[in-house]
């Protein structure tokens, strides 16, 4: 193909499909409600995970059984479901925006894995670990401050890391409840230009620089952690 | 100092620590010797509290740790645990790993820390390492960081959970070289361990550790060379014993003898040690059977590791009798076979019946 041809070829879809009627700022919205989303499950859901993770770790089954149950109801429940349920049952009387509901169904799928993937890091570390806090005469809250959660982060992060990728993307189904996200945005883009080439791999291209962002900074709070780092002290 | 009174601990059914009691006073060096799984171990938990005993007190400088409404963290300081498993902070530089205790739980400045975080390191030979992470020391080198963290919070009394276990032979010396070191500062230490020798050596008492409590405790001469009781003796020895029931003459002696051989085989004797035991052993019972008195006998083997000899006891529950002069039934080849392969053969008279027993060893 002659590359000039190419390259004009390009123009005239951006051209149409992110110039014409501004579109470029619907795409600006969808790419907003997709990072409020992403962000605010991130942020509550890794608060929740915290919480439920403690519960399923307790000794008492008061606490453990609920989260047990809570882990396995939610990792059992596609989420395009769970989201509509959420949005057509149990938020159905009341009258909230549905990007609040996204963000809280997502919060809530987000603390069922991150409560597993913190309890598998905290497992992880030796028991010795906790001993020798103990018997040093920390407390129980200062050993797990500043003995268990460090070293357990460090092995947290790397799947967290997946784990979060997996919700930016997973966010591309709130279309289910008419919420207007990336996803969404492109879609109607194609109905309207009649050209789904290119709004979708557009959109497609965006998810992956946003989840590659996303990856670097992780990366490099992990990296910030290795022990290697921190023993250089000012 | 330390006051353990009736303590008792259960692991489910088992019962590991049954009314144990003991004090330790201060600047004493308790070693605590013992088998495997006698609750040597345990006990050190229950004293910082890492175990929850079932039911018993133990007195720190007068408090009871094991009090239901106990400042258990509080308390713990006056106690420094160094752990086989070194458990250092792997995260923290060793550095760090000696000032987080003062830092945290005795608010000293970091500066104050730091200083003395460095002067411990030198005391253990590792001043260098201070900036190094745990992962790069050698396990010697980590025992005595985890020594010197224990320093850091000023403990008033030293746990050692068997701290050279974990450690190949080559880096035992440099840890113990520091306990050493330890008690000539005047340390109240408790020391369980499989270093016997070590433990002879720095202890003012001994506690020997079986049968779900202290058996028998004394300081390390008594109870390394003249323990009074029979396990005690048994484990210093380092007696390994083999028991076989013969009830006539009709016994199953190959059973018997793939016994004896792989008892043999087990303790790794040389074919000609274990050839001679079978030997001995069937010489001696082809002498009891021909006398008409002699029915059931048991046979004890016990083989001290410590000095390669090998022990053969006959016991029998019959009216007095000496085998080997009674001239009715002196078998004389089967007599002077044995008398070739075994030394110290000696008749007596027990409570309920007579017992013979000889040595064998390894030069023959």
């Amino acid at each position: 193909m002659d590359p000039l041809a190419f390259v004009s070829r390009i123009a005239t879809s951006v051209e149409i499909n992110v110039i014409q009627e501004q579109r470029y700022l619907l795409l600006l919205d969808g790419m907003k409600t997709t990072a409020l989303i992403s962000l605010g499950a991130i942020v509550l859901g890794s608060l929740l995970g915290g919480v439920i993770c403690r519960m399923r770790m307790a000794r008492c089954a008061w606490l453990t059984v609920p989260a047990q149950a809570y882990i396995a109801i939610i990792r059992g429940i596609p989420l395009p479901v769970m989201l509509m349920i959420a949005y057509y049952v149990v938020f159905a009387s009341v009258n909230i925006p549905p990007v609040w509901v996204a963000i809280a169904t997502f919060t809530v799928t987000f603390a069922a894995y991150a409560a597993e993937i913190y309890r598998a890091g905290v497992e992880s570390i030796d028991r010795g670990q906790q001993e020798a806090g103990l018997a040093l005469g920390l407390t129980r809250i200062q050993t797990f401050t500043h003995i268990i959660a460090p070293q357990a982060l460090c092995r947290i992060l790397p799947v967290y890391k997946g784990e979060v990728i997996n919700l930016v993307k997973m966010t591309s189904v709130v279309g289910f409840i008419a919420v207007q996200d990336l996803t969404r945005t492109a879609d109607i883009i194609r109905s309207r230009t009649f050209d789904a080439f290119f709004p979708l791999v557009m959109v497609a291209i965006l998810y992956f620089l946003i989840s590659w962002l996303l990856l670097i900074s992780l990366t490099g709070i992990e990296r910030h952690l290795q022990p290697r780092r921190r023993s250089v002290r000012s | 100092m330390i006051d353990i009174q009736n303590l008792t601990m259960r692991f489910g059914a088992d019962c590991v620590l049954d009314n144990l009691s003991a004090s330790i006073r201060e600047g004493e060096v308790v070693s605590v010797i013992g088998p495997s799984g006698t609750g040597k171990s345990t006990l050190l938990r229950c004293i910082n509290r890492l175990e929850n005993p079932e039911s018993g007190s133990i007195l720190i400088d007068g408090e009871d740790i094991l009090a239901p409404h106990a400042d258990v963290p509080r308390i713990r300081r006056k106690t420094g645990m160094v752990f086989q498993s070194f458990n250092l902070f792997d995260h923290l530089t060793v550095l760090d790993n000696l000032m987080i205790g003062p830092v945290r739980i005795l608010k000293h400045t970091r500066r104050d820390a730091e200083a003395r975080g460095h002067e411990l390191l030198r005391m253990v030979g590792l001043g260098e390492k201070a900036m190094s992470l745990p992962g790069e020391l050698s396990g010697g080198q980590k025992q005595r960081v985890a020594i010197a963290r224990c320093l850091s919070m000023q403990p008033k009394i030293m746990l050692f959970d068997e701290p050279t276990s974990a450690l190949d032979p080559t880096m035992i010396s440099e840890v113990l070289a520091v306990i050493r070191r330890l008690t000539r500062d005047g340390m109240t230490m408790m020391i369980v361990t499989h270093e016997l020798n070590f433990a002879r050596d720095v202890s003012n008492r001994i506690f020997y550790m079986d049968d779900r409590g202290i058996y028998e405790s004394g300081p390390p001469e008594q109870i390394m060379s003249a323990p009074q009781k029979e396990k005690t003796r048994r484990f210093i020895n380092r007696l390994r014993s083999f028991f076989y029931r013969i009830d006539g003459p009709d016994f199953d002696a190959f059973g018997m003898n793939a016994e004896i051989e792989t008892f043999c085989e087990k303790h790794l004797l040389s074919r000609r040690m274990s050839h001679h035991t079978l030997l001995a052993v069937e010489e001696s019972l082809s002498l009891y059977f021909a006398h008409a008195n002699y029915r059931a006998v048991a046979l004890t083997i016990s083989y001290a590791e410590k000095d390669g000899t090998l022990h053969l006891r006959f016991e029998d529950q019959q009216p007095p009798c000496n085998f080997l002069e009674d001239a009715s039934c002196v078998d004389d080849i089967a007599l002077t076979v044995l008398k070739g392969i075994v030394h110290d053969i000696r008749c007596e008279r027990t409570e309920e019946g007579n017992r013979v027993s000889m040595t064998l060893n390894e030069a023959g």
